[in-house]
């Protein structure tokens, strides 16, 4: 592959950009992909392929020049058509508790780093990154030999220095997960699951009590439950591993009790559902985590349900009631 | 004339709900409404012969076929989109292409051009490039036009690409 000038033939560069975009779009039909085979075997249209995908591939180490620098909700409201969400064909089952309470007091007295409705980076004595998800907690215990961080509650996603001497442990419920050098996600869940997941690098997750255990790597997921049992979840793109970090949750055909969920845990105030919502349709949004309470209108607005205000800043959730009665 | 089309039409309106629910179940990506007007129109090319005798099992046959051929669709669209995606990020069985990143000084064009990308080009293309999601889910959240989100990636990759390529760097602004 080498000897061509990239710049100079400027139409096989825009059909390869073409083919990124259409590659990219999440709907490319198999004609198109059976066209894209074809064009990509000649040689030369390889070679500018390969040109142009090295940028594709690149823009991922950029990606903060990029973001948008205003809310993603509010250019939609400002544009809005259709209005901001959208029935999508999946009935998927919720089962996250309705009722979401605040911190309370045992969480305050053993937690080192603990977040209310807002997203914190915290930097551990080893130099070790750790982005706390809203509500949530972690102890730090390092000792001589050992470096352990217990998960209270939430989510947690570490960057983890790397130090054979000391093995960096992250404990949850009856779960540990091991680091060999790597960034993941700890997702210890309202239903009493633990959830990990790898960014880079490998980790290794099993029960403290010894037993099975699962060897994880870049992309992978798994869950621990109560039973001691782990089992391996569909893969992630490791990319959107702990999304939430940068304050933009991206959410797709997602039920809503766990879109009204997911945007309390950043309310400063209670979210209650009174209603029962297990039968609206789902939801496909972008969520601005910085601005809760207008996620929530915007929520609202799109899925028919009416928000009721009250004092101290707590929000009841109900049904819109209208449709079929 | 057409007995057929009565019997079923007739069928389809008393069953309508409960076809509705099973449909629920049946899609990731398409709601049951759209499935239903799907029925509906297979139910018009429904021919008169052999005359139907039961009308509600043959609409529920018509359903069963609809959703299997909806699930196998399903599924070679996620293969597809699958295979799409290992040929834009590689997967384990295709090592790399020769190093994956850009020289320092490509980058740096490229950050240029990407700190000016206008919008709404430079949210679209976020979304699509830094937060994979597929170009209906932007058009819906962004409340525009598919073809216009087409558009701005087109602009972005085209923006960003001839950056990358532009040895002379003194010329924009």
């Amino acid at each position: 592959m080498t000897g061509f000038n990239a710049t100079s033939d400027r139409a096989a560069t825009q059909e390869a950009r073409h083919w990124i975009a259409r590659l990219a779009s999440g709907d490319i039909t198999e004609p198109e992909m059976a066209a894209y085979r074809h064009w990509v075997a000649d040689a030369h249209h390889h070679a500018v392929f390969q040109h142009e995908l090295k940028l594709w591939r690149s823009l991922s180490v950029i990606g903060e020049h990029l973001a948008p620098r205003e809310p993603v909700g509010q250019q939609a409201a400002r544009r809005r058509r259709q209005g901001l969400f959208v029935v999508s064909g999946l009935a998927a089952a919720a089962c996250l508790a309705a009722f979401l309470i605040g911190p309370d007091v045992w969480m305050r007295l053993h937690a080192d780093h603990r977040t209310g409705s807002d997203i914190r980076a915290f930097t551990l004595a080893d130099g070790t990154q750790a982005v706390l998800d809203a509500d949530a907690a972690i102890a730090v215990h390092y000792g001589a030999y050992t470096r352990t961080v217990e998960l209270l509650r939430g989510r947690v996603w570490f960057d983890v220095r790397h130090d054979p001497e000391h093995p960096f442990r992250v404990e949850a419920a009856g779960s540990v997960t091991e680091d060999i050098g790597t960034a993941f996600e700890v997702d210890y869940r309202a239903t009493g699951g633990v959830e990990t997941t790898v960014e880079s690098g490998v980790v290794r997750v099993s029960g403290r009590a010894g037993g099975q255990s699962i060897i994880l790597t870049a992309g992978q997921r798994a869950l621990w439950q109560h039973t001691g049992q782990i089992t391996r979840q569909a893969d992630v793109v490791a990319e959107r591993v702990a999304s939430w970090r940068d304050g933009q949750l991206v959410l797709t055909a997602v039920p809503v009790k766990v879109v009204v969920s997911a945007i309390a845990r950043y309310r400063s105030g209670l979210t209650l559902v009174v209603d029962h919502l297990d039968d609206l349709p789902p939801v496909t949004a972008m969520v601005d985590l910085r601005k809760p309470d207008d996620a929530l209108n915007a929520l609202a607005a799109g899925a028919h349900l009416r928000l009721y205000h009250l004092p101290g800043n707590t929000v009841l959730v109900r049904r819109s009631g209208e449709k079929k009665t | 004339m057409s007995s057929n089309l009565t019997i079923l039409n007739k069928a389809f309106t008393a069953e309508r709900n409960a076809l509705s629910r099973l449909f629920q179940k049946v899609s990731r990506t398409m709601a049951a409404d759209d499935l239903l007007q799907m029925l509906w129109l297979r139910i018009q090319r429904v021919g008169d012969n052999p005359p139907i005798h039961n009308g509600k099992a043959y609409l529920y046959r018509l359903a069963s076929n609809l959703a299997v051929d909806q699930g196998r669709a399903e599924a070679r669209m996620e293969r597809l989109q699958a295979e799409a995606r290992s040929i834009l990020y590689g997967d384990e069985s295709t090592p790399d292409v020769e190093q994956a990143f850009l020289a320092r000084e490509e980058l740096e064009r490229v950050m240029a051009a990407a700190e000016r990308l206008p919008e709404p080009t430079r949210t679209v293309f976020w979304l699509n490039r830094m937060k994979d999601v597929p170009l209906r889910d932007v058009a819906v959240m962004l409340g525009v036009s598919r073809t216009t989100v087409e558009k701005h990636i087109r602009r972005a990759i085209t923006l960003l690409g001839d950056a990358r390529n532009s040895h002379d760097c003194s010329r924009h602004g």
